[in-house]
């Protein structure tokens, strides 16, 4: 009886053992080995439904195409390299009230600036929802008055010597930054306002972007389309190596918006574009792109700027809604 | 019917249910074991080498196997344009790097018909002045994320519009989604669609994208191929959980992305354009 008992385990044992083995190299060859049920042995790794399987084999036969030689791209409006805050900016108590009432952050500085830029997300660090304290950007200004290491990204910063702008929609999470201009203004993502521009000299939210075309698309007004252009022609003018191609491309813009104005509104704005126009490409030179660009701002000029901010100038530290984690509404998506 | 016959059937039947019973663990064992590679969390194989993004005008990343060219990251409003991204990407190319050109698709900045006449655009750009694209180049990374203002649906619609325009490219050139989704923003269905039939790189920094890829991929498995993509920029300050490409990996079920023959699988680095 012992001696059956004894067969019958040993005999279960090894039994579960093959099985578990055969499961395993079954499921694995089926569903974990990069292959699909669907999918015959032949059709490579990483394949999935929907994907053409000439896209995934290796080896594969490809024409040879010598490249052309392109121009290497720049930027318009190139942001500076930025240097992160360091490990032990805030200690690690400030460090862990920021990541729970403000979520995930990124501390930085524009290289050559004297500012610290932090941007909380407002989004849990686990990704499952809105923190307590919501989204905003904080600002500290390194000046002489400051402490001696306030430029130091390793050296301890005071929560206190940062000043907080809340988002339009402080409520909101998942805010990221998706682009910069210069080292002061950011494009902010908020949801439930779009993108919007937070501009970290004056710590204010604008709507929009800076972007001329876009805010051309969405002005409602030919004066707040024209006062975006404006904006771009200002980039242009203190940028003394603004391309022919780029100074085209904006008074193109320029000129269809003011196509868009009412007759009879003709302003020597219209003259100077005109002017302008006829002289590019011409033998026209950097100098006198710039030149006349600028005659054409200050010819603007006193067209109004509607575009106004989003936001009242910030007041509060960090340091106070740390210990007061709440969203402040200190202004709204809307204008 | 006598006792002793009936005593007979009675242990027959006992006989039979103990015999029975001796194969419910090996059948027990065989489904686990079937399970098994479902409920371990990682990777298979451990992905070594990766992608890193560059802005326009950056180098070549030191160590990357692949750049991701960043560009056109808000369409038509932001710092870098379509045209400046083609660019970038064609000067890899004809550097002979391994390349893959990035658009963040963003509703404040362009239509669905913009980013596909531009994605059109770029490709024809890319295919004509590109050293080799058929093997060098391997097509777009589509930033499409839950917080950019697109309906899963409009992503769906405009993801299989690419998949048709790469898919006749010559060559490995293909796309790529770079999926971000928070929490509630789209169901686990809709985001099996938004990235059906491409290289999905799910932006894995926290837990709750860990969750939807891993269900995803329980679910579906043929898309249980993964790019990985982490986000390691000042990790320290962040704070989120997840900045490290392969220990992100190790999160994940399936296999990483393969491109050809290269290596056991990549993951992918996001850095700021």
């Amino acid at each position: 009886m012992n001696h059956n008992r004894r067969r019958a385990f040993t005999w279960s044992v090894a039994s579960v053992a093959v099985a578990f083995a055969v499961g395993v190299t079954l499921s694995t060859s089926v569903f974990g080995g990069h292959r699909s049920i669907a999918h015959a042995a032949s059709v490579p790794p990483g394949c999935g439904t929907l994907i053409p399987t000439k896209k995934c084999l290796a080896g594969e036969s490809t024409p040879t195409q010598a490249g052309t030689s392109v121009p290497a791209p720049t930027l318009s409006y190139p942001s500076p390299d930025t240097t992160s805050c360091g490990d032990d900016f805030f200690d690690s108590a400030t460090q862990s009230a920021l990541n729970a009432n403000f979520g995930g952050i990124n501390c930085f500085q524009f290289d050559g600036s004297s500012q610290w830029i932090l941007i909380a997300s407002g989004m849990e660090l686990s990704g499952d929802g809105p923190t307590p304290g919501g989204a905003m950007i904080a600002t500290e200004t390194c000046s002489a008055s400051s402490s001696p290491d306030c430029m130091d990204p390793n050296a301890a910063h005071d929560p206190g010597d940062f000043t907080v702008a809340y988002a339009p929609n402080p409520s909101a999470s998942e805010v990221s930054e998706l682009s910069s201009f210069d080292s002061n203004l950011l494009v902010i993502n908020v949801p439930g306002c779009g993108a919007t521009q937070f501009d970290a000299d004056d710590g204010l939210w604008y709507p929009g972007t800076t972007s001329t075309s876009v805010a051309l698309e969405n002005a409602t007004s030919p004066a707040g389309a024209t006062s975006a252009a404006l904006k771009q022609l200002d980039q242009l003018i203190s940028d003394t190596s603004g391309s022919v191609s780029q100074a085209q491309t904006a008074i193109a813009k320029l000129t269809a918006t003011i196509d868009q104005e009412p007759a009879g509104s003709a302003s020597p704005v219209t003259t100077l574009l005109s002017q302008l126009t006829s002289d590019l490409p011409g033998s026209v030179n950097g100098a006198t792109v710039t030149g006349l660009l600028d005659e054409i701002a200050q010819a603007m000029s006193a067209i109004p700027v509607t575009d106004s901010p989003l936001s009242t100038p910030p007041e509060t530290s960090l340091s106070t809604v740390l210990s007061q984690p709440a969203p402040q509404a200190t202004g709204s998506c809307a204008q | 019917m006598t006792d002793s016959t009936k005593l007979q059937q009675v242990q027959d039947r006992r006989s039979k249910r103990r015999r029975a019973r001796r194969f419910l663990p090996p059948i027990a064992a065989l489904l686990l074991g079937a399970l098994f590679p479902l409920v371990s969390f990682a990777q298979s194989p451990a992905p070594t080498s990766y992608m890193k993004d560059v802005g326009p005008g950056h180098s070549y990343p030191t160590g990357a196997g692949v750049v991701v060219a960043e560009g056109g990251e808000l369409g038509d409003c932001g710092a870098t344009t379509p045209l400046q991204a083609e660019e970038e990407t064609v000067n890899f190319l004809n550097d002979n790097r391994y390349t893959v050109t990035e658009v963040s698709i963003y509703s404040g900045c362009g239509t669905e018909a913009y980013y596909l006449n531009t994605i059109r655009s770029m490709e024809s750009y890319i295919e004509k002045h590109g050293k080799n694209p058929g093997s060098h180049w391997l097509g777009f990374m589509l930033d499409e994320e839950s917080g950019y203002g697109f309906s899963p649906g409009t992503l769906t619609t405009l993801n299989q519009a690419v998949l048709v325009l790469m898919a006749a490219v010559p060559g490995y050139s293909y796309f790529f989604t770079e999926d971000a989704v928070g929490e509630g923003d789209w169901t686990t269905a809709e985001y099996e669609a938004v990235i059906a039939g491409s290289f999905p790189a799910p932006q894995v920094y926290n837990s709750f994208m860990v969750g939807l890829v891993n269900r995803v991929c329980r679910q579906v498995v043929v898309y249980c191929t993964n790019l990985v993509t982490a986000d390691p920029t000042n990790s320290a300050q962040t704070g989120y959980p997840y900045d490290n490409g392969p220990a992100d990996a190790k999160q994940i079920i399936g296999p990483p992305y393969q491109y050809g023959d290269q290596g056991p699988g990549y993951y992918n680095l996001f850095y700021p354009a």
